[in-house]
């Protein structure tokens, strides 16, 4: 019983602990520019997603025949060349979120997290280590995205909606403020900064309430 | 045709890349600059590919 | 567009981390100190001038030509780092002092992906080479600005009580929010 109990607050403390987003402070750029809306975090984390799998995939598998001085131009041109794709699957199938994501899926190639990734870990295991190191990296990142956008966008437009982006119908729309009591700085600048400023002193907040209660773990046993 | 140029830049690109680098890391470093610490404390970037190569050259 | 007015708008009113938000991770990290952020403010001007006008003249005189503008985010990022190593293999040949001040954050730039957005804004936005030379002037100097401003800022804060957990960085977001407020009135400048 207390070995599960230790077992899910291990997965809570890491999900919230090691998130790219909050506890590494990755890729903050396209955070605060894309968490709009839900639609745009999603679309944005499931291009990240696809780019760091592959492009762990790749670097992964090249690994042991790139030279060491030149692996920093390979990495990148794998991974620029892989955005390119992603971004023009995006541009084909679902303009719409093309328009509103504009040039931050560009901008995924200088993303600290897919280099990162690529030096940190794919650049030293195998295929497979390195394939699911991305998509537990990209999940992450997704989800942080999530959790930004559902906060921007609720206080923001007072309304939690999804379209889908294939064909621009809406598969639900769910009015949670009243009219009126929307806060539309939620949707400007300052509001990315202020939401991204909480939910980051939240997650220093839990951090340090954890290395309060080691000592005192310790000191029982 | 297209994608021969295509592929010749990209490889062109690379190629003037990996020589620069080459050159920049045999110009030595200026006298008085060997010590010079990133400051650059505040970021928690831990796999920061530019970090983790700084600190392992710092380390050398 | 009027020249001034391109420099304005580019500079202060799309201020490119306030509005953008490009560029973020040097100003976290950085802006600590006073001389560190002129140090990567004036490194920061000067990659992001030769880098966008060398970007600008391989995609009108190579790409174009040919076709290939799909290959421009692969030709960018490749010529970005080539000519970070270029600028610092430059100064540490011709000027040490300038390579103590500036070396440390050569580096970094190369991942700042505010040098690969002029580069490309400069594409899409369909500039002449002038408009091209002036925006990317004064993209980095508005980035040079907040440097400065929010270093200043956080020396400040240093030595405020601030709760615990809003400690380090979330305290600094919650200064660039205020900061965005000001920024945002000066879109009636122009």
């Amino acid at each position: 019983m207390s070995e599960n109990k230790e077992k899910k607050q291990g997965f809570f403390s890491q999900l919230l602990t090691q998130n790219p987003v909050f506890g590494l402070y990755l890729g903050i750029c396209s955070t605060l520019a894309i968490t709009t809306t839900i639609n745009n975090a999603l679309g944005m984390g499931i291009a990240v997603v696809f780019v760091l799998v592959l492009s762990n995939i790749l670097v992964s598998c090249v690994r042991n025949i790139t030279p060491e001085d030149i692996h920093i131009p390979v990495y990148i041109v794998i991974i620029a060349t892989l955005v390119t794709i992603a971004g023009m699957l995006i541009q084909a199938f679902t303009p719409s979120l093309y328009q509103a994501l504009g040039a931050f899926i560009d901008l995924i190639v200088v993303n600290c997290i897919i280099l990162g990734r690529a030096e940190a870990f794919a650049s030293k295991n195998t295929v497979g280590a390195s394939a699911k190191d991305g998509l537990m990296m990209g999940i992450s990142y997704t989800l942080g995205l999530l959790a930004m956008s559902l906060i921007r966008q609720i206080l923001g437009t007072g309304v939690l909606s999804l379209d889908n982006p294939f064909n621009n119908t809406q598969i639900f729309a769910l009015r949670l403020l009243p009219e009126g009591f929307e806060i539309p700085l939620f949707t400007t600048p300052t509001g990315a900064f202020l939401t991204f400023a909480c939910i980051a002193a939240a997650i220093a907040a839990y951090n340090n309430s954890l290395n309060e209660e080691k000592p005192i773990k310790k000191g029982a046993k | 045709m297209n994608g021969f140029f295509a592929v010749l830049i990209a490889v062109a690109l690379v190629g003037i890349n990996v020589l620069l680098y080459r050159m920049n890391r045999a110009t030595p470093v200026p006298e008085g600059c060997e010590n010079l610490k990133p400051d650059c404390s505040a970021c928690g970037i831990r796999d920061c590919a530019v970090r983790s190569q700084m600190i392992g050259e710092r380390d050398k | 567009m009027n020249l001034f007015t391109l420099f304005i708008s580019a500079m202060l009113i799309n201020n490119i981390i306030l509005s953008k938000f490009l560029g973020m991770c040097p100003f976290m990290g950085v802006s600590t100190k006073m001389d560190s952020a002129v140090g990567m403010g004036l490194a920061v001007i000067f990659v992001i001038f030769g880098a966008s006008i060398l970007s600008w003249l391989l995609y009108y005189f190579v790409l174009v030509p040919l076709g290939l503008e799909y290959m421009e985010l692969i030709c960018f990022i490749l010529l970005i780092a080539a000519f970070v190593q270029f600028v610092e293999m430059f100064i540490k040949k011709t000027s040490p002092a300038l390579y103590k001040q500036l070396g440390i954050y050569l580096p970094l730039i190369t991942t700042n992906c505010a040098v690969l957005y002029v580069a490309m804004d400069n594409i899409t936005q369909e500039y002449n080479l002038i408009e091209t030379i002036v925006n990317s002037i004064a993209v980095p100097a508005g980035f040079m600005l907040m440097l400065c401003i929010f270093a200043t800022m956080r020396e400040r804060l240093n030595a405020n009580d601030v709760p615990k957990a809003f400690q380090g960085n979330p305290i600094a977001f919650v200064v660039a929010a205020i900061m965005a407020i000001a920024f945002s009135s000066l879109a009636g400048l122009v």
